[in-house]
């Protein structure tokens, strides 16, 4: 069979999905291209649907990866509002709902995620998560009725959202299980951080908080009383609190699977021949003991590059280390690298003023950083990290040198 | 509308009417420019999106922040006349720009 013939199937149509396309196209792949997805969109970035496109700052338009055009211009075929129910590894073929099959020679699995629910909240009508397009512009739609949102959660996408409310003039209290902010994904000088930046902003924080009861009037919830025995009303309910990888399409065909559809180093699954990229992969990272499943949209990158080079039969990219950026009000939060292990912290700037970093080592080894409003530490560390380079908690201490004058005094010891 | 050149490494030239309102990066994006990447989207939080403005018109652009300034002067290929092309919102005065592509951008 000529290599033009072979056929290329994508489940999914997110950026992790696009990205593939076209850095497969870009590498000049001649293969037919199908990617096939849920929603009714062409692919669109999520991270501003908390932030930029809740606050009115950026229309729907502007949140596409690519325009039409592009699919056409590169023979992309986009299936959108399909629902692949079946997925057959052994006649190699993918089936959607309404019985339509696609043969493959190639399938990536690039499914996503989706929010966890609490289960006494399914079906009410005033209980809203954020993940697509649709759920970001029902919440907008609402605003501008809403006195009062419960945010249950304190992660990042709560706190976008909480930022957004608050600058909307909607009275929001945010409820964390946790004792304090973001517990999973920084440490906790910057969940001090944030803590007093929404307080700062009016945004009631609780703590500690378990939800006694959701307090329903027919299918609605009109309050929330938690554990300490006190009582809020409320108009809508926002669900934070983390997602659940789509992969019981990969497990029912017999493809492995854990918390995400497990891969190797080349984002290939345990069946040749078959990826999983994104925020749905469970993958293995340099410097991990354990496979990670990162939710982010430069992971979503690198692994779509990482899969598009394997099924060209090139070099595996250069390593990117995992990295990460949220917008809260006025503050830029960037941290890149993996802070899990660490077993000590140490904190370079002003934390009053709003302006540092924490840096995260495992005795001697650097990992990872959280910068505020400090850029430069960000992409030094990012430098470091990409580039192998040692950088110790002593040189970190020295304050009376930038990141900068650090980062090329390391690269200068490596010349 | 303003009309603007980019130039890519191998010296390739398209001329794009960009729509006012929008940064250089989407109006790199959304005619099929490709060495613009854009990883982020336009967050001011990757650098992926790096062009040289020609000289003469760079003050057009305004000033960079000190966040875009931070971003750029870990790029091994920055110059004087580096931005983000993600800052740089089309108006009217840009008609004409010129961007060129660094090369790290490809």
């Amino acid at each position: 069979m000529a290599t033009n013939m072979e056929k290329l199937v994508i489940i999914g149509s997110g950026q992790a999905a696009i990205q593939l396309s076209a850095s497969l196209r870009q590498k000049k792949y001649d293969g037919r291209i199908t990617m096939i997805g849920e929603e009714p969109y062409l692919a669109y970035q999520r991270p501003p649907l908390s932030k930029a496109f809740l606050k009115g700052e950026l229309e729907e338009g502007r949140l596409f990866l690519k325009p039409q055009k592009f699919y056409d211009d590169k023979d992309i075929e986009l299936i959108s509002g399909a629902r692949v129910e079946k997925v057959d590894t052994a006649n190699k073929a993918v089936t959607i709902g309404g019985g339509t099959s696609y043969s493959y020679d190639k399938l990536v699995f690039a499914t996503g995620t989706r929010p966890r629910m609490i289960p006494e909240l399914e079906g009410a009508e005033n209980v809203q998560v954020m993940r697509t397009l649709d759920d970001a512009k029902a919440l907008k739609t609402q605003v501008d009725k809403l006195n009062h949102v419960t945010i249950v959660g304190g992660g990042y996408i709560g706190l976008e959202a909480a930022a957004v409310l608050r600058k909307m003039g909607v009275a929001v209290d945010v409820l964390e299980r946790m004792p304090r902010l973001l517990a999973r994904v920084i440490g906790e000088e910057i969940s001090d951080y944030f803590k007093n930046l929404h307080e700062a902003n009016g945004v009631n924080i609780r703590l500690g908080a378990e939800v006694q009861a959701y307090q329903k009037d027919g299918n609605s919830i009109k309050g929330v009383e938690l554990n300490d025995g006190t009582t809020s009303k409320t108009d809508l309910i926002l669900v934070g609190i983390g997602v659940l990888p789509n992969q019981e399409l990969a497990a029912e065909a017999g493809i492995e699977v854990g918390n995400g559809i497990i891969v190797d180093e080349n984002c290939e699954t345990s069946v040749s021949g078959i990826y999983a990229i994104g925020d749905n992969a469970l993958r293995p990272l340099e410097g991990q003991s354990e496979k990670l499943r990162l939710e982010s949209v430069p992971n979503a990158i690198d692994m779509a590059e990482t899969a598009a080079r394997h099924i060209l039969g090139l070099e595996r990219p250069a390593y990117d280390p995992p990295w990460f950026w949220s917008d809260q009000y006025d503050t830029k939060i960037q941290t890149v690298g993996l802070f899990s292990e660490h077993t000590e912290t140490f904190v370079r700037g002003d934390v009053a003023a709003g302006k540092f970093s924490v840096f995260y080592f495992k005795s001697e080894t650097f990992l990872a950083v959280d910068s505020v409003n400090d850029p430069q530490s960000f992409m030094a560390c990012k430098n470091i990290l990409k580039m192998g380079l040692r950088l110790t908690s002593e040189a970190v201490q020295d304050q009376s040198k930038t990141m900068m004058d650090i980062f090329k005094e390391l690269k200068t010891q490596k010349v | 509308m303003a009309k603007i050149t980019f130039v890519s490494n191998d010296g390739e030239e398209q001329v794009i009417e960009a729509a006012e309102g929008e940064s250089v990066m989407e109006t790199a994006l959304n005619n099929g420019i490709d060495w613009i990447m854009a990883d982020c989207g336009g967050a001011c939080a990757c650098a992926t999106c790096h062009v040289y403005v020609d000289e003469d018109q760079l003050e057009a652009t305004g000033e960079p922040s000190e966040m875009e300034n931070s971003m750029l002067e870990f790029n091994d290929h920055q110059q004087s006349n580096s931005r983000l092309s993600c800052q740089i919102k089309v108006t009217e005065d840009l008609d004409g720009l010129r961007v060129t592509a660094p090369e790290s951008q490809y």
